[in-house]
């Protein structure tokens, strides 16, 4: 695909959060204030696009068997420098997005894509299809985060809208809540793709998930079962 | 590429990206350290507000008082206590102030484990206020005070409250041994 495609395709199309289902923890756990969404997608945004980067200049050198070791190495080590500058330049940041700085090494959208593209396309591909899937991801915590803020806190940003008018539904800002809204803007993202007559995902076994061929399919617990 | 090489290259790939992170951490330490210490002192300040930059206290205080750290005021102001005393359901941390004249200038709970609803409600500023801007000694009663030292208990809570003057009688005594310093 074009390298235009591979960016935009992360952005709506392909989007890691709503219609991949990836990197759902801190979707759920991050969207209580619209500020919390951004600060986390771009540290994010940064780790995919540097791991995506590394590894597709590394795709021919990097032996099959130990893959996976070598991903991980390198997107920790992305992700350890990002702890260190926000730390360092944004403590409030660190503050506020606390354990899931260091959690970001195990957000499926990264080593997926890093599965999926990286090892098998041209460093710049791989880097606008990390910039499109961060971007993506950035967008969603930011929608989902707003709404959360709006409606369960009365503020957007710090700033108060509604809170003095209508009481706010506090409930949104906590865990159901974002289980709650999460559920909302799939259905709503399913919606518009069907009209526009695109393929929408209707079967969520483990078969279909993007990180299939990295844990297996669920079908290696069964197999040892029996 | 021969099964040789295949095995240097993980770690080839980690001794590289340890490297780097050695460089990353290099150049980013002092500003979190500076950090740290920037958080550190605003919560000092909290309680000693006429202060403006502080030093450590080295010296060595008794076991038995529990004072965990001692940081005095650069302009000559007072000192603040980090303490710990045992209260009702375990530690209890404190951060107290106190002023070149041995009064106290603020106190702020750091940690505890008191009961909600009741210990719990000793962390509150119309108790913990009781000891401002007074020395000397506390004692604790349970309702009416009748010496400027007497400090009322938070209702049902008096092994707390007691637990909280403790300490404080605790920091005034560390106090006395360290007042030359100042």
């Amino acid at each position: 695909m074009s390298k235009m495609q591979a960016f935009l395709n992360g952005i709506w199309k392909e989007n890691p959060v709503l219609v991949l289902v990836l990197g759902t923890c801190p979707t759920l756990a991050l969207t209580s204030q619209a500020i919390n969404g951004i600060g986390m997608g771009l540290a994010a945004t940064f780790v995919l696009v540097g791991s995506n980067v590394v590894i597709s200049m590394l795709r021919n050198i990097i032996p099959e068997d130990v893959r996976l070791p070598a991903y991980i190495v390198i997107i920790a080590s992305f992700v350890t420098i990002v702890q260190q500058v926000i730390k360092a330049y944004s403590p409030s940041l660190d503050q506020a997005l606390g354990l899931y700085i260091p959690l970001i090494v195990v957000n499926c959208i990264i080593l997926a894509r890093a599965e999926m593209f990286a090892n098998k396309n041209g460093v710049v591909a791989s880097a606008l299809d990390g910039l499109g899937m961060g971007i993506g991801f950035t967008l969603v915590l930011l929608v989902m985060g707003s709404i959360r803020e709006l409606i369960g806190a009365g503020t957007v940003f710090g700033i108060t809208i509604t809170a003095n008018m209508i009481d706010p539904m506090t409930i949104l800002i906590m865990t159901p809540g974002g289980f709650f809204v999460f559920g909302c803007l799939i259905a709503l993202a399913n919606k518009i793709n069907s009209r526009k007559g695109k393929k929408v995902k209707t079967d969520f076994s483990c078969e279909t998930c993007p990180s299939a061929e990295i844990c297996g399919g669920g079908n290696t617990s069964s197999e040892e079962a029996e | 590429m021969s099964k040789k090489i295949q095995i240097i290259v993980l770690p080839i790939i980690c001794l590289l990206l340890g490297m780097a992170l050695a460089g990353v951490y290099n150049m980013t330490a002092p500003i979190i350290a500076e950090v740290e210490k920037n958080t550190a002192n605003e919560a000092r300040r909290e309680v000693l507000a006429a202060a403006d930059d502080f030093t450590e206290v080295t010296k060595e205080f008794s076991e038995d008082l529990g004072i965990k750290e001692c940081y005095k005021a650069t302009n000559g102001e007072g000192a603040t206590f980090m303490i710990s005393t045992s209260g009702y359901g375990g530690e209890i941390s404190m951060m107290v102030g106190i002023s070149s004249e041995g009064k106290i200038t603020g106190t702020k709970i750091l940690s505890h484990s008191e009961t909600p609803g009741l210990g719990a409600k000793a962390n509150n500023p119309d108790f913990l206020s009781q000891y401002n801007k007074k020395g000397g000694s506390f004692n604790v009663v349970k309702n009416s005070p009748k010496d400027e030292n007497d400090i009322v208990a938070v209702s049902s809570a008096t092994t707390t409250s007691k637990a909280v003057t403790k300490g404080i009688n605790n920091v005034l005594t560390a106090f006395e041994q360290i007042k030359g310093e100042l």
